[in-house]
């Protein structure tokens, strides 16, 4: 069985008394790639920048690698890259100078991979930091991330800024690194783009952990929303069938969420006068508000 | 070393123009005082206009001033407020801007202990202010020579010198302690021309009151001049006083550095 490469047992951050996370506990095991899901302010962010030791937990224990996180962060980080969701760098550095300083602080020679995903990430790195779009510099920060391949590589909102091409690039990029062993914590608030790699998920809300979910049972609870815009009266108990939750009627549209058999679905809408219908992911609210919370 | 080089790179060049500014200033000075000292009695009238208050608090000392090393001392008066400011700045912007620019995240998660980024830094620092010092000094020197034919106590010219540099890293090792705090500061100059023209006008009341202790409150009278020109030697109370406060700023600018937060940008 695969050694646990993170834990952590009931890490809880208070900022004064504002609370930051409580009493999370759960392990990433060697090779997974963990999905850490939960909307924005819900403590993703603080329990990352504790593990990374930028921050110091109120209370409760991690550890990286077997080792306490608070009393070895540059052990740590010898084999950790991490790719943040906002990227601030040395302004007056070109993109060269600012890879060839991160590489400094590691004993490992860089140098080829570094070659490697710049040519991947197709980036300039002749020109100067402060002249970068959004989209370059978080090219920057996930080539400083993977470029002394590390075996733990955590990422906070990294897809933010990068267009879908680039973002199809970079889930491949992390497969690949996962593939090679590497191990990926993988924080966002977007439930389809953590659900498209994760091999398992946990899902955080006011700063606790809510729920601890293999990433196939998540995918049979896949809910979707259905939004009805009809000039037929729609009787409240039409769309009654296996599988339907949360109805909401708001003048000629109706909405609801629906994890049945799709033709089923069809063949009620295939009575009605419908001028505008929309299937879509629901988003996380929907998904705490009626997966998780009715749950517990 | 690659965070001390870094910081050795950017931090230099600002730094020499302190460093031209002080010669600039003490050249220009130096070529005052053949004039000076040629129609004496003229000067000293001039002087002796202002109010003792006054002359005690710009640094001008009427038994002195007209030895070249008592003018001289006049000079580093004004040298001294320059570098402080510089070595101010340098200690509170070289820990906060990484907070401001927000490059704290990078620098902070690679493999490097928060002390030795403290450490790198602050020898970064110290090499700045020895190598401005130091170019000041011997600048100074040849200055000096070419200038004035008078002969000086080349003990008295090395101790004012060293004055400034410990006066320096005063500041430095107070800058130091100010910048551990400071989280987001839009300019660290502001703060270091506030904390740097505060204890000079403390300077300024200490030298005119009537109890001594008062020097304690300001790095600026640790080492007064008339007593080196007379004694060739410095007050050991306030030597001891300086360096106290030097360990104080930096021991004290460790243990919070390596036990902060550092926010969420």
């Amino acid at each position: 069985m695969a050694s646990n490469i993170i834990e952590m047992k009931n890490l809880t951050k208070y900022y004064g008394k504002a609370r930051g996370i409580i009493d999370i506990t759960f392990n990433i095991k060697e090779g997974e790639i963990f999905g850490f899901i939960g909307p924005n302010g819900a403590g993703k962010s603080t329990t990352i920048r504790t593990l990374l030791n930028l921050i110091h937990p109120t209370s409760g224990e991690s550890t990286i690698f077997g080792l306490d996180t608070t009393k070895y962060p540059a052990k740590i980080a010898e084999e950790v890259g991490y790719i943040p969701s906002e990227i601030f760098y040395y302004d007056n550095m070109k993109v060269k100078e600012l890879l060839k300083y991160s590489a400094s602080f590691y004993k490992k020679d860089s140098k080829k991979r570094m070659a490697e995903l710049v040519d991947i990430m197709e980036l300039d790195v002749n020109r100067k930091i402060r002249d970068l779009s959004l989209g370059n510099k978080k090219k920057v920060s996930i080539i400083q991330g993977l470029m002394h391949e590390p075996r733990l590589v955590i990422l906070d909102e990294p897809t933010s800024g990068l267009d879908p091409l680039m973002q199809q690039r970079f889930f491949d990029l992390i497969m690949e690194e996962n593939k090679k062993g590497t191990t990926v914590l993988f924080s966002s608030h977007i439930l389809n783009e953590v659900q498209k790699i994760s091999t398992r998920v946990g899902i955080v809300k006011e700063g606790k952990l809510i729920k601890l979910e293999d990433m196939n049972t998540l995918r049979e609870k896949t809910y979707k929303r259905v939004l009805i815009e009809s000039s037929t009266p729609i009787d409240d108990n039409y769309f009654n069938i296996k599988g339907t939750k949360d109805f909401k009627t708001v003048d000629d549209k109706l909405s609801f969420l629906y994890s049945g058999d799709i033709n089923l679905l069809t063949n009620k809408l295939s009575t009605l006068k419908v001028h505008d219908l929309l299937i879509e992911d629901p988003d996380l609210e929907d998904i705490f508000m009626h997966y998780y919370v009715r749950e517990e | 070393m690659n965070i001390f080089n870094y910081e050795l790179k950017i931090n230099l060049k600002s730094s020499l123009y302190y460093l031209l500014g002080m010669i600039a200033l003490t050249s220009l000075y130096l070529t005052f005082f053949p004039s000076f000292s040629k129609d004496t009695s003229a000067f000293i009238n001039l002087l002796e206009g202002f109010p003792p208050e006054f002359q005690n608090a710009f640094g001008i000392d009427l038994k002195n001033i007209l030895s070249i090393m008592g003018f001289y001392a006049f000079i580093l008066f004004y040298i001294l407020l320059i570098s402080s400011i510089q070595g101010m700045n340098l200690g509170v912007s070289i820990l906060s801007k990484e907070e401001r620019d927000k490059t704290a995240d990078f620098l902070m998660t690679k493999p490097v202990t928060r002390s030795k980024i403290l450490i790198s830094k602050l020898g970064a620092s110290i090499t700045i202010v020895l190598i401005t010092n130091l170019l000041f000094y011997l600048v100074s020197y040849m200055s000096i020579n070419l200038i004035i034919e008078d002969t000086f106590s080349f003990k008295v010219f090395t101790l004012l010198h060293l004055s400034v540099f410990l006066v320096e890293m005063i500041f430095l090792s107070i800058g130091f302690f100010i910048g551990v705090f400071l989280k987001k500061v839009k300019s660290t100059i502001s703060i270091s021309l506030a904390v740097v023209f505060s204890f000079f006008a403390i300077g300024a009341f200490a030298v005119n009151a009537s109890d001594d202790k008062m020097r304690y409150l300001t790095p600026f009278k640790y080492f007064d001049t008339n007593y080196i020109l007379k004694n060739g030697t410095y007050e050991l109370s306030y030597l001891v006083v300086g360096i106290v406060l030097i360990i104080l700023c930096l021991v004290g600018s460790y243990f919070i550095y390596v036990n902060k937060d550092i926010d969420s940008v």
